[in-house]
């Protein structure tokens, strides 16, 4: 089938588990295809997915900062009480002299993923705005490489499993800065799910390389098929 | 069913943007990332992270993550320990979410890519469709074991009224640590797609190329 002279080169990608070649044309909403040999998820078309990233990756950052500027959580047992911020989770193995400990916490649950949202947003603003810029490639790269080690849900899982240790213990006040990182947990994963590899390299690379090749001619009758078969497989 | 491959296609996949370029090109056209027509040395770096993942691992369960005191008397409390105390706690979805992400979590996924080297290397090529899904829920879990270290950052923040009651770290909760980011760079160095050769080699009887060509470059 891929010899066929209707396969255009750009639409063929070979899939990053087994390098199974599949032809992927241009797709309609909620189109997703994945291999035909491995089952690999290999993209999902989402067609107003810049105006989402951008909203989710606006509320993520404002969720952020509230969540490290205000009261986290506090502590209170026989009259003394201990009130922690979010920034002191990591800071806590710092001042007990285990700075690699810190740095690994501080990064995975705060600089990354504050740096991954940053960064999706110079590259989903100017994508939006049909603007291409010196910095969309780099950035495109570094959102997908930092994607890997942003784990603000285990955090998420970490402090309600807090909760129930302490329960017995002490009595646990939840602040602001508590519910916005719920917020913010809840609002970068949703920006993640409409993060598409695949649909955003393409439209990055429309918008570095305008030509003839950004005007997609209709889908072929025969590619189109390929990949509604993929679909189901 | 047929297995065109970019490989056999003469093609070269950028594994960031996942643009086909022809093979031998060194940078992808479209994001300037470095070209490998498969990951550089992938058993081998697989191979020696978990080595050094199993070592550390030893530790992370012998040592304590972190000690509690309450008044006078201080606590250690081991991975292990901790869940022990969750379920005396009678806290058992809790206690099973610890044990899942900090004890099955990291066990499974060691083995897992053991066996997956293997595979990659020598073995059976039977089942590659499971094999690969393996290695995708593997890839997937891995930051989850996570958990028990967050959990004592902010106990330990958290957790300190002078005199009546502290939470101190211990030195499990580094090696633990350790073993969780070695595992997740090993998964990364990973490649699925040596199995994948080895079936297309098996299949076209033509062993010593595709074996040529997965060694390092
Ligand atoms: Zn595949
Ligand atoms: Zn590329």
């Amino acid at each position: 089938m891929l010899a066929s002279a209707a396969i255009r080169h750009e639409d063929l990608i070979a899939c990053p588990s087994c390098d199974n070649l599949t032809a992927i044309p241009a797709l309609q909403h909620g189109d997703a295809v994945f291999c035909r040999h491995c089952n690999h998820p290999l993209t999902q078309y989402q067609h107003n997915a810049y105006d989402q990233v951008i909203a989710y990756a606006v509320t993520t950052l404002i969720l952020f900062v509230i969540a490290n500027t205000s009261a986290f959580l506090t502590l209170q047992a026989t009259g003394s009480e201990n009130l922690m911020t979010l920034p002191g989770a990591p800071l806590a193995f710092y001042e007990r002299g285990m700075p690699v400990l810190a740095f690994i916490v501080s990064s995975v649950i705060l600089t990354l993923p504050f740096l991954h949202t940053l960064l999706v947003l110079l590259v989903y603003v100017p994508l939006k705005l049909g603007k291409p810029t010196a910095w969309l490639i780099l950035s495109g790269r570094l959102v997908f490489i930092i994607a890997a080690w942003c784990m603000v849900d285990v955090f998420l899982i970490a402090l309600v499993v807090s909760l129930v240790k302490l329960r017995t213990m002490a009595t646990i006040t939840l602040g602001i800065g508590f519910w916005a990182y719920v917020g913010f947990a809840i609002s970068f994963t949703l920006m993640i799910s409409h993060i598409d590899r695949l649909q955003c390299w393409r439209a990055i690379d429309a918008l570095m390389n305008p030509g003839p090749r950004t005007l997609k001619p209709p889908p072929d009758p025969l590619t189109h098929t390929q990949a509604t078969e993929a679909k189901g497989s | 069913m047929s297995h065109q491959t970019a490989k056999s296609q003469g093609l070269v996949s950028c594994h960031e943007c996942y643009k086909v370029s022809p093979a031998g090109s060194h940078l992808c056209p479209r994001c300037h990332a470095h070209l490998h027509p498969r990951k550089t040395a992938s058993v081998q770096r697989t191979m020696a992270l978990l080595i050094t993942a199993t070592l550390l691992y030893i530790p992370a369960n012998i040592f304590p993550i972190m000690i509690t005191s309450q008044f006078t008397d201080a606590e250690p409390s081991t991975i292990l320990g901790g869940i022990f105390i969750l379920v005396q706690m009678e806290a058992y979805p809790v206690a099973s979410i610890i044990f899942i992400a900090s004890v099955i979590v990291p066990l499974a996924k060691l083995i897992a890519l053991y066996f997956l080297c293997w595979y990659a290397t020598r073995g059976s090529t039977a089942n590659l469709r499971q094999k690969t899904q393996l290695f995708r829920i593997a890839e997937f879990m891995g930051k989850w074991s996570m958990v028990d270290v967050f959990v004592v950052s902010i106990l330990v923040a958290l957790v300190q009224l002078q005199g009546i009651m502290g939470v101190e770290p211990g030195i499990a909760a580094l090696s633990f640590s350790g073993v969780v980011i070695i595992t997740m760079i090993a998964a990364e160095s990973f490649d699925t797609r040596l199995m994948w050769d080895r079936l297309a080699a098996h299949n076209n009887e033509v062993f010593t190329d595709t074996v040529a060509d997965n060694t390092p470059l």
